[in-house]
């Protein structure tokens, strides 16, 4: 009977520490994240490592247990660049930075964020490419990228996720073909304007009015 | 000299203070097209719940208001961009509200299961060029189907089913190389069926039930030259 109790409260002990632990894992990857942001209005200012989880920190929403599921920053003001961390936040499904002047590229360990239902990082400054691994974000529902300055191909990886219904890549530098297979059969090439030197889709007959996106409109 | 050097300067100054003037001005009153979508949409279509009248509140004009409207799903949340509208089940009444053109972005136009009627506007490609999904069911639209539906090209659903429309299916629906739903059950339509070329598509007879003229499908055979209603 002794055994079978100290059994069970090591197994215990044991699991309260790996909660801690995994609690502090997310802690620690939204910390790095801090210290590669400059933050002129302080929205971090509540971001505090020595607590035992960021649940308690602004602009982040965590579930029953404890696990992060939302990071709401956009239009925070914030510059400098993303970090590789994000993608241990497993329960992640919003990541909203978008409208800052973050620079850098996407990191690949965005991929890992399984339960991820929106992507947006748009009106940033962001460089390089759209990472193949987005591909494995099966629950993605939004992925909006747009005005920023990416570089390279569309990934075809991204046909594959079923749940896309939201795509915005339009005013990046992207090049190549748009796919229009898979879930990108649902896109127009409203999701894709202002790419200079991407192959634009056909489109007939041609549209009314050309989308100018966040620019000025002047009317007489 | 000095008097009219001054008259020049002075007149340039004015010009410049009259361009920021005009440039700022513009931008404070610059036509938002989907905002102007919205009211046009509003204002031509009758609505004996006043469900659009309670929801679409146009006189707090913030960026991306309309996104809150009842119905109305937007690109991205502070940004009035229509995306989707989605106006099923309302008793709506009237006729297709062309104001939807000034929806520049709009992908998925929702009308069905109210009282709307008339036919389909025959510049209909030039209304919703990037349409992706049109939902129409379920209303008194009459008329013809509209040959330019097969225009949009990114169609990927088009339900027209339970309406009153007749004469024969344009064949040139059977280009739309992304249609994946058609649907025209329960309407007056006759001829031949058109012969869709998409691949993955779930376009069988149960997309033409209850069309007593029309034929090419589950082995009624279209006769030559006879064009029942």
């Amino acid at each position: 009977m002794d055994r079978v109790i100290s059994a069970w409260l090591t197994l215990l002990l044991g699991f309260l520490q790996l909660a801690k632990l995994s609690a502090n894992v997310e802690g620690d990857a939204l910390n790095a994240l801090k210290s590669n942001l400059a933050d002129p209005n302080n929205v971090l200012q509540s971001w505090d490592p020595t607590l035992v989880n960021p649940c308690m920190w602004l602009h982040v929403t965590c579930n029953s247990e404890n696990s992060v599921t939302r990071v709401d920053l956009g239009n925070a003001n914030l510059s400098g660049t993303l970090v590789t961390q994000l993608g241990v936040l497993s329960n992640l499904q919003y990541l909203e930075l978008y409208s800052n002047n973050i620079t850098g590229t996407i990191p690949d360990e965005l991929g890992n964020l399984n339960n991820l239902v929106s992507l947006d990082l748009y009106l940033n400054n962001l460089n390089g490419g759209i990472p193949d691994k987005l591909g494995n974000l099966a629950k993605l529902r939004f992925l909006r990228l747009n005005n920023n300055t990416l570089t390279g191909t569309i990934p075809v990886t991204l046909t594959n996720i079923g749940s896309l219904q939201v795509l915005d890549l339009s005013n990046n530098n992207l090049t190549g073909d748009i796919p229009v297979n898979g879930s990108f059969s649902l896109f127009t090439p409203i999701s894709f304007a202002n790419n200079p030197r991407l192959k634009a889709l056909p489109v007939t007959p041609p549209p009314p009015v050309s989308p100018n996106l966040f620019g000025p409109k002047l009317t007489f | 000299m000095a008097s009219s050097m001054r008259i020049l300067f002075n007149g340039r100054v004015l010009g410049i203070f009259m361009l920021w003037l005009l440039l700022n001005g513009s931008f404070s009153f610059a036509v938002e097209s989907d905002i102007n979508c919205l009211k046009s949409i509003k204002a031509s279509l009758e609505d004996p719940s006043d469900i659009l009248s309670f929801s679409w509140d146009f006189s707090n004009a913030t960026e991306g208001f309309i996104c809150s409207f009842l119905g109305i799903e937007c690109w991205h949340p502070f940004e009035n961009r229509v995306l989707n509208i989605k106006l099923a089940d309302l008793g709506l009444k009237g006729q297709f509200p062309r104001g939807v053109a000034n929806c520049t972005s709009l992908t998925g136009l929702d009308l069905s299961s109210n009282n709307l009627s008339g036919s389909i506007p025959v510049d209909v490609d030039h209304l919703i060029p990037y349409i992706t999904s049109l939902d129409l069911s379920s209303n008194s639209f009459s008329g013809q189907i509209p040959t330019n539906i097969s225009n949009c090209t990114f169609l990927n659903v088009l339900k027209l089913d339970h309406n009153k429309f007749s004469g024969q299916i344009p064949p040139q629906l059977g280009q739309l190389s992304r249609i994946k739903t058609f649907n025209v059950t329960n309407n007056r339509l006759s001829g031949p069926v058109p012969n869709f070329t998409s691949t993955n598509n779930t376009i069988g007879p149960d997309s033409y039930a209850n069309n007593p003229g029309l034929c090419g499908f589950s082995g009624k055979i279209c006769k030559k030259g006879k064009m029942t209603n």
